[in-house]
């Protein structure tokens, strides 16, 4: 039954669509007027004479479509925060197909919310578990440098938990990092955060739109039992040649773009590298040996009016050591991405096909001071074919892709490498129906096979649905089946070693697995305000947690959390507070516990103030401790005893012994202020920014991790003044 | 055991020195939320030592190497202890003297002696006590005891006999010798005549098994004589050490307590077999 499924969706969609094939179609792209950025997620919405309403947000590209449109006089209306409205009519006839291009200008009033009533035509996905980050929410957060980057405002989103400053670990509604697919224009990256914490690979000039999913995502994305981020990257400018570049204690970056071909051919080039690691000691009187980098490419090409070729490569480099002891454990990463994208959207059709292949490489080796040293590959290659129908009250998609996976890893570089391939084939089918009365539904279902590990092919139903009661009130849910055939294996026990080797499940073992529910609600009373609450719960079965001598265990979980989310934008004030609630709990066979990423409580106060050239930003962050193990104390390991052994005079392996129960001691709370004041002159050809900012300007000891066998207590980031520069020519 | 908690490695003072009316509000509201940054990774247990020793049947001296549990690495030094061993048969207890030596890499730790030879078969309970609060380390450690030697029957391919001898140990047994004492019939004194048999045993069911080839054996053996001298074959022995597969485990702390012991196993060749060797059989006679 299952092999015939994907066949019998296409054959329902073929028959169905030749019914709506008679009908009108309209599409397009909505851009900026000023730069001609593609704008995601712009509300566009067609008001029938009749009364009748449709509404959809542009995608990744900007683009949207309607079809199965009866004829008669449509009013088009297209909104977007920080843009004026647009608005038109359009006589729309029998099989007309029509395409409108929609280029919004600026607001005068950037600041302040544009709001169109709407009734309550939800133009938009449901927002359960999804969080939509633009560039201007990422140049919100302060931070020790201009860049900007994606890391920080994920930190401060209420389901989000970080282990610090240091490793670049994000732990999302109780997955852990492994547990979170990343993609960049449709690539995974294995590791997608720095070294330091405040950097990922996706500086805020390079993003477009970026979609977090924090859990119930749809049947198009899967391999995962958390997350989804989803990055999109913007095109360079096909108009005018742009860049900037920024100066920092902590990095340095420059940014390239501009036309190929006008009005045809972009590229944007980014480059970012570290420089803490030269002038840390000078600056915070600490070392901080951490080095770190990422540079990316991008080329788009218009290959017709209503269809682009993309070309993307990333590259990041990692090396330090996260106690952030130069003497230490040594760990480096790197993460090779490189991908190609076709798009085509047809005037004749309301469809849009768009085809992706994608290689990515990681690598990343740790070489502990005391134990042997590790090497951890992993390689893939893939594509993937989707198809999106746009029909009169829905949209339905649906793809099939595969990847090929490699993996090379050793846990001693001087014993042999282990090799394991697999291969990956995936199909997906889900439609977005708008039901009227602001009601949309969307199921799902996601089919995944691993043909050389035998199993079954995996079956993934999901569900997301939203009710936009009224303009000021939006209900959502989603519900969802995940599961997860590549692991990222890392020690449980240590926060300090990032290692993370990835290999398939284990043959004998059964595939880990992930139920989502999420139940939400935002409230819209004022047009400035905005409150949204949202409660949800996994339950996690098979899942394998590495832990220390004890090797991989087999263990099932329950997560439960309450995320609320309240933003007050007012120009010149633009406020967001978020606090989450998360109960995560593990059990295996022999003990139940709280995993260590288990921070209960977090609570997060970003605001800022822009009047004029001037930019004033703060974050304050706090949240409770963290489960770890605790230690009984250390001895010199001597190994079996016997005759020939020297077990009176040796030095012994330093040792530590854990308590049996892992995870019943809890860190302190973590607190931090950071804030920053930014002033912009205008240079006539360029801006020149100048920043001032202080990272943990009270100076917390925030805890980070203890060394036990030097006995030396590791704290995250100390009070960190920054002056920064940056000369934007746009 | 001290359990101090550890605070922040720089004592950094945590609010800084900056006294404006910003920080005095960071520093209440801190305060008002309770956030200490005060960290104790330790817990409270009850293992105390790290017991590393042999129990060597072969040896008059035994050695103990005794670590208290610490905080830090390298910091075990000399230990205050009292170590004593317990023969559970006869409730017979001896105390162990302690001894400073210097390791490897220079730095001292702390050996723990007894002159006695353990008996093998016996179970001996060592017991490390920390004289401050009476907490204990103990190890109960079992000696093997002899196991049977099994010998099947002698395999002869034409004049060629080797005969396969199972000893009947859970574990492996190690630096196997076969010892033949013979005398040349017109002597009186036998000698003695070890051949080590340097292969692995082979595991079976039973036991350890191993080929002794008595034609190889005794052919070197009658070599060490004139030619065409009459030989008697007194006494056949199989030498073996048995170790314990697994280092007794010690309970209040890590560690592993290793036993030794060295076994001679005599078994009996039929007459026949020893004429076919060319020896004269005077088995039992001495």
């Amino acid at each position: 039954m299952l092999r015939v499924l994907p066949a019998l969706v296409l054959c329902a969609l073929c028959l169905a669509l030749p019914a709506q094939a008679q009908r009108a179609v309209l599409s397009g792209a909505v851009t900026d007027a000023e730069d001609g950025q593609e704008l995601v997620g712009v509300n566009v919405i067609l008001n029938r004479e009749d009364g009748q309403q449709f509404g959809r947000a542009t995608d990744g590209d900007g683009r949207f479509a309607f079809g199965g449109l009866l004829p008669g006089r449509y009013a088009v209306t297209a909104t977007f925060l920080g843009y004026d409205a647009y608005a038109d009519t359009l006589d729309l006839a029998f099989g007309d197909r029509v395409m409108l291009d929609i280029a919004l200008a600026p607001s005068e009033t950037a600041m302040e919310t544009v709001t169109v009533e709407t009734e309550r035509t939800a133009a938009t996905s449901s927002p359960a578990g999804l969080v939509q980050l633009r560039p201007a929410d990422l140049a919100v957060i302060p931070s020790p440098d201009l860049s900007g980057d994606l890391a920080g405002v994920l930190t401060v989103q209420p389901g989000i938990t970080t282990i610090g400053d240091r490793g670049g670990q994000l732990y999302i509604r109780g997955g852990t990092p492994t547990q979170n697919l990343v993609l960049i224009d449709g690539m995974r990256l294995f590791q997608p955060f720095h070294i330091v914490g405040f950097y990922s690979a996706f500086p805020a000039e390079i993003v477009q739109q970026a979609d977090i999913y924090a859990g119930g995502f749809g049947a198009r994305y899967g391999g995962r039992i958390s997350s989804v981020i989803d990055v999109k990257t913007r095109n360079g400018s096909k108009q005018r040649f742009g860049g900037s570049a920024s100066l920092a204690p902590f990095l340095t970056s420059v940014r390239v773009e501009g036309p190929i071909v006008p009005d045809e051919a972009s590229f944007v080039l980014s480059v970012r590298e570290s420089v803490v690691e030269r002038v840390a000691e000078q600056v915070v009187g600490e070392a901080l040996p951490y080095r770190f980098g990422d540079a990316f490419g991008k080329l788009h090409f218009f290959t017709g009016p209503a269809s682009f070729v993309s070309l993307t490569g990333l590259r990041t480099t990692d090396a330090g050591t996260i106690s952030g002891l130069e003497d230490q454990t040594r760990i480096d990463w790197t993460n090779e991405a490189l991908g190609g994208r076709f798009f085509y959207l047809p005037t004749s059709l309301a469809a849009a096909l768009d085809v992706t292949v994608n290689y990515a490489a990681y690598r990343s080796s740790f070489a502990p001071d005391r134990a042997p040293a590790r090497d951890a590959d992993v390689k893939s290659f893939g594509g993937q074919f989707a198809l999106a129908y746009f029909l009169e009250r829905a949209d339905v998609r649906l793809g099939f892709g595969g990847q090929t996976l490699q993996f090379d890893y050793t846990f001693n570089r001087r014993g042999p490498v282990r090799r394991e391939r697999t291969t990956e084939g995936t199909f997906f089918v889900e439609a977005d129906f708008d039901l009227g009365r602001g009601v949309r539904v969307e199921p799902g279902l996601r089919l995944q096979t691993f043909p050389a590990q035998q199993r079954d092919i995996s079956l993934e139903p999901r569900l997301r649905a939203s009710w936009t009661a009224s303009p000021k009130l939006t209900l959502s849910s989603a519900f969802g089946l995940y599961r997860q055939e590549i692991i990222g294996l890392n020690d449980e026990r240590d926060i300090g070693d990032v290692f993370t080797a990835w290999a398939s499940i284990p043959q004998n073992e059964p595939t880990p697995r992930a139920l989502h529910a999420i139940l939400g609600a935002e409230v819209r009373p004022t047009s400035s305000f905005a409150l949204g609450v949202e409660g949800y719960a996994k339950q996690l079965d098979a899942m394998q947690v590495l832990l220390a001598d004890r090797g991989l265990v087999r263990s099932n979980g329950e997560v439960f959390g309450l995320d609320v989310r309240a933003s007050w934008r007012r120009a010149p004030f633009n406020l967001l507070a978020t606090y989450g609630y998360s109960a995560s709990t593990y059990r295996n066979a022999r003990e139940e516990y709280r995993p260590p990423h288990d921070r209960r409580h977090r609570l997060n106060l970003v605001g800022e103030f822009r009047r004029g050239p001037w930019r004033l930003a703060t974050r304050w962050q706090l949240a409770s401790g963290r489960p770890f193990t605790r230690l009984i104390g250390v001895f010199d390991d001597l190994g079996p005893p016997d005759a020939g052994s020297d077990f009176l005079t040796a030095e012994g392996t330093p040792t530590a012994i854990p308590e049996t129960t892992p995870f019943r001691g809890l860190t302190p709370a973590y607190y931090r202020l950071d804030v920053s004041a930014e002033r912009d002159f205008d240079l006539g050809l360029a801006v020149l920014t100048l920043q001032a900012s202080v990272i943990n300007t009270t100076d917390r000891a925030n805890f980070f991790y203890y060394d036990a066998l030097r006995a030396d207590r590791i704290d995250q980031f100390p009070l960190i003044p920054s002056l920064g520069l940056r000369v934007a020519f746009e | 055991m001290s359990k101090e908690s550890v605070d922040r490695k720089d004592g950094r003072d945590r609010m800084g020195g900056n006294r404006s009316p910003l920080f005095l509000f960071l520093l209440l509201f801190s305060v008002a939320t309770g956030c200490s940054d005060r960290f104790d990774p330790f817990v409270e247990s009850d293992q105390t030592f790290a017991l590393y020793g042999l129990l060597d049947a072969r040896q008059g001296t035994q050695f103990m190497r005794v670590q208290p549990i610490t905080e830090r690495a390298g910091d075990a030094g000399t230990v205050d202890a009292r170590v004593t061993s317990t023969d559970l048969a006869t409730s017979e207890t001896i105390v162990w003297r302690d001894s400073l030596v210097q390791l490897d890499e220079g730095v001292p730790g702390t050996v723990f002696l007894a002159d006695f030879q353990p008996f093998v078969g016996r179970v001996y309970r060592i017991e490390a006590t920390r004289p401050a609060d009476g907490a204990t380390t103990t190890a109960e450690v079992r000696l093997p005891a002899e196991p049977t030697l099994r010998p099947e029957k002698p395999d002869v391919f034409n004049t060629l006999v080797s005969q396969l001898l199972t000893i009947e140990s859970m574990g492996p047994p190690s630096a196997l010798a076969v010892t033949y004492t013979v005398r040349p019939v017109d002597t009186e004194e036998p000698v003695r005549f070890e051949v080590a048999y340097d292969e692995q045993p082979v595991p079976s069911e039973t036991g350890f098994g191993l080929i002794v080839n008595l034609s190889g054996d005794v052919g070197v053996i009658l070599s060490s004589f004139e030619e065409n001298t009459e030989v008697e074959l007194l006494d056949l022995e199989m030498g073996y050490d048995l170790t314990n597969e697994r280092p007794t485990p010690v309970i209040g702390g890590p560690g592993q307590i290793g036993v030794a012991a060295r076994f001679m196993s005599g078994w009996r060749l039929a007459p026949e077999f020893v004429e076919t060797l060319g020896l004269v059989d005077a088995q039992g006679a001495e």
